[in-house]
């Protein structure tokens, strides 16, 4: 850099902070970057990403570590398991063990994964349905606004439960029978939310600037209105998480949802409920505590990511 | 040569009746009527009205971001509004456009560098690399340091905000462009900076501007001719400095009167530029729309629109009772 560039960079007005640096291109401090600090100021939230995780851990790593996989019948255990089949260390059944003499930790885990699971899918297609849907809907607007939202409306109308359980009746009691209907529901919403964003994030003087420029419809939608949307998506998405891990538990403790040998959380309930008045406590109170700290934490973190991310700051 | 050629130009929106069915017809703003107006190549238009008389308006309609109801926008000959979207957007490099808000118009997720960049990546085909200097190199034009290049919007001042806005418009180097209230939203201090930058790019550049702003103290300076606009109407048109030396139509005498005068010996000036409320839009005044708040309105002025007069070579004035200020004083 020559002398003249240097001393017009020094006296220009627009002078930078850190007059050391002139060459070295400065790294900016992006929203996504403040978001994370704010999010990681908030106890309540980093505890539960904290408790999510260790959650996950024990839902993926749990079968691993425990003595007794989640199949085996611990035969000595039957027709006395409410004896000797409460949670203890000796036996290697941490958890204790269900009616059927399998092992709770392990069974637990399965389950954990399971809700977890459908948790996820469920989030994963409201996010990338629901977010394109809604963007382009309400992007283009007019007509074709009026009609994609018109879809949802109806489909928000059908009553889905009853829908899934005809689904679960007709066709085979599957997991992919349950995600398929997750995925189905739940980026109804989404795209509501999101067209709505969009609506309004379609009259911001940047988009405007893109249009006037000359961008490409699809390219403003990708470059300007997707990113500007994310974070309300996010928030949204943890919410939907548990909601869908909600529903999968309703399903799944009608006796409609997983089936033998695969379990979940709500069927793992199901199941330790039907027991209550055998004396195994255990098989009611793991699964359930499980799920209610999944709950929580979940909810605790969408919270925190919505401070963080809150649009109204900007 | 004439750059830009507007010819009664009309912008019309449907508004929707307050509480009312959906079915009954919207109410109609008309918020640019009968515009017409020629720009030559490098010449400066300055556009002054108070806010709500159309300016933004029409210069959305220029660019093309809300279209025209009738009237011909041509550029060097080339009918704009005529053209379908794909062969308009090969236009759009020619005139960008700089605004009013400066942290509004850049969006707050890209960086500094990827948001002046992006006119020369939609219509250039050019690589990352290429961009980025083309970036950076631009940045110190505008007076902005090129390290600052991954930096995002909110890191940045006002004043710099609109430095960024002005890097992005010139990238392509485009022969016209519209600066939309480009220091409404400034400090004073900083208003000074961005004016001048945007006269010294202009002239370096060969730029053709018209600079839009709600009083005459900005815009004069920058101008080599003025518009007067109120309620989406001509007002008065002409060299920058009769206009603002010897106005004749009476609404552009008040906003001259209401420049505050550095000056100190000079008497105090009424900051309000026009006596009353500026009427809705919805309901203009008949006749001469002007006449419900004018000085020198007589009772045929509510009859007739006023004929567009040519009392000098040059200049237009839609006022069959113009004149020089002092017959206003002396009333
Ligand atoms: N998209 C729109 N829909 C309806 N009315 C509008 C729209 N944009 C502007 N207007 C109206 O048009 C008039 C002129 O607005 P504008 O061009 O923004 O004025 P200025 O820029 O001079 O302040 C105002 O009355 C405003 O309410
Ligand atoms: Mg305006």
């Amino acid at each position: 850099m020559s002398i003249r560039q240097a001393t017009k960079a020094f006296l220009s007005p627009a002078a930078n902070p850190f007059p050391d640096g002139v060459t070295v291109p400065v790294k900016g401090r992006s929203l996504w970057m403040d978001a994370r600090t704010r999010f990681l100021r908030n106890k309540a939230a980093t505890g539960s990403l904290l408790v999510l995780v260790l959650l996950a851990a024990f839902a993926f790593l749990g079968d691993t570590i425990s003595p007794w996989d989640n199949e085996t019948i611990d035969w000595g255990m039957l027709g006395q398991v409410h004896v000797v089949g409460g949670p203890s260390l000796e036996t290697g059944h941490w958890f204790g063990v269900d009616e059927t003499g399998r092992d709770l930790f392990a069974r637990t885990a399965q389950g954990t994964r399971i809700s977890l699971a459908v948790g996820f899918v469920g989030a994963a297609v409201a996010v990338v349905i629901g977010t394109i849907y809604g963007a382009v809907s309400g992007y283009v607007g007019g007509r074709v606004d009026d009609v994609m939202m018109r879809i949802v409306d109806v489909l928000i109308a059908v009553p889905y439960m009853f829908v899934l359980i005809l689904m679960m009746v007709v066709f085979e009691r599957s997991v992919i029978m349950l995600f398929v209907g997750v995925g189905l529901i739940s980026w109804l919403d989404m795209a509501r939310i999101v067209r709505g964003q969009t609506l309004s994030l379609k009259n911001r003087e940047f988009v405007e600037a893109a249009i006037a420029t000359g961008v490409r419809s699809p390219m403003i939608i990708a470059r300007h209105i997707v990113p500007n949307l994310l974070g309300i998506v996010v928030v949204y998405a943890t919410l939907l998480v548990p909601q869908m891990i909600l529903f999968e538990s309703f399903v799944s403790f009608l006796g409609l949802g997983v089936q033998e040998p695969l379990t979940s959380l709500g069927a793992l309930i199901a199941q330790g409920a039907g027991q209550m008045r055998n004396d195994v406590p255990w098989m009611l109170g793991f699964p359930l505590a499980a799920f209610v700290a999944l709950l929580f934490a979940l909810f605790f973190v969408g919270d925190g990511l919505r401070d963080a991310l809150d649009p109204k700051d900007r | 040569m004439t750059l830009l050629s507007v010819r009664d130009l009309n912008v019309t929106f449907d508004v929707p009746r307050k509480g009312a069915m959906p079915w009954t017809a919207p109410d109609r703003l008309r918020a640019v009527k009968d515009m017409s107006f020629d720009l030559a190549a490098g010449e400066t238009l300055g556009v002054v009205g108070e806010s709500g008389s159309g300016k933004s308006t029409l210069a959305r309609a220029i660019v093309g971001t809300i279209p025209a109801t009738s009237g011909v926008v041509s550029w060097e000959g080339t009918d704009l509004t005529a053209l379908s979207p794909g062969e308009r957007r090969r236009h759009r490099a020619d005139v960008q456009m700089v605004f009013q808000d400066p942290l509004a118009a850049l969006n707050p997720r890209m960086t500094v560098g990827d948001i002046i960049a992006e006119p020369l990546r939609t219509h250039r085909d050019v690589s990352r690399t290429d961009a980025r200097n083309a970036a950076q190199a631009m940045m110190e034009r505008v007076g902005l340091l090129p390290n600052l290049v991954n930096r995002f919007p909110h890191e940045f001042s006002g004043g710099q905000c609109q430095r960024i806005g002005i890097a992005r418009a010139l990238i392509l180097e485009p022969r016209l462009l519209i600066c939309d209230e480009p220091v409404s939203a400034l400090d004073v201090s900083v208003q000074a900076q961005v004016v001048n930058l945007l006269r010294r790019l202009s002239r370096e550049m060969g730029l053709a501007m018209i600079f839009i702003a709600h009083d005459l103290s900005v815009v004069r300076h920058v101008s080599d001719r003025i518009m007067v606009m109120y309620l989406g109407r001509q007002m008065e048109v002409g060299p920058a400095r009769a206009v603002v030396g010897d106005p004749l139509h009476p609404y552009t005498q008040a906003l001259v009167a209401s420049v505050p005068v550095p000056d100190p010996t000079a008497r105090r000036r009424d900051r309000q530029a026009v006596r009353g409320e500026l009427p809705s839009p919805l309901t203009p005044p008949s006749g001469c729309v002007f006449h419900t708040r004018c000085p020198r309105a007589r009772p045929d002025c509510a009859d007739a629109v006023p004929p567009a007069l040519r009392p000098q070579p040059e200049r237009i004035v839609a006022c069959p009772y113009h004149g020089p200020a002092e017959a206003t004083a002396a009333e």
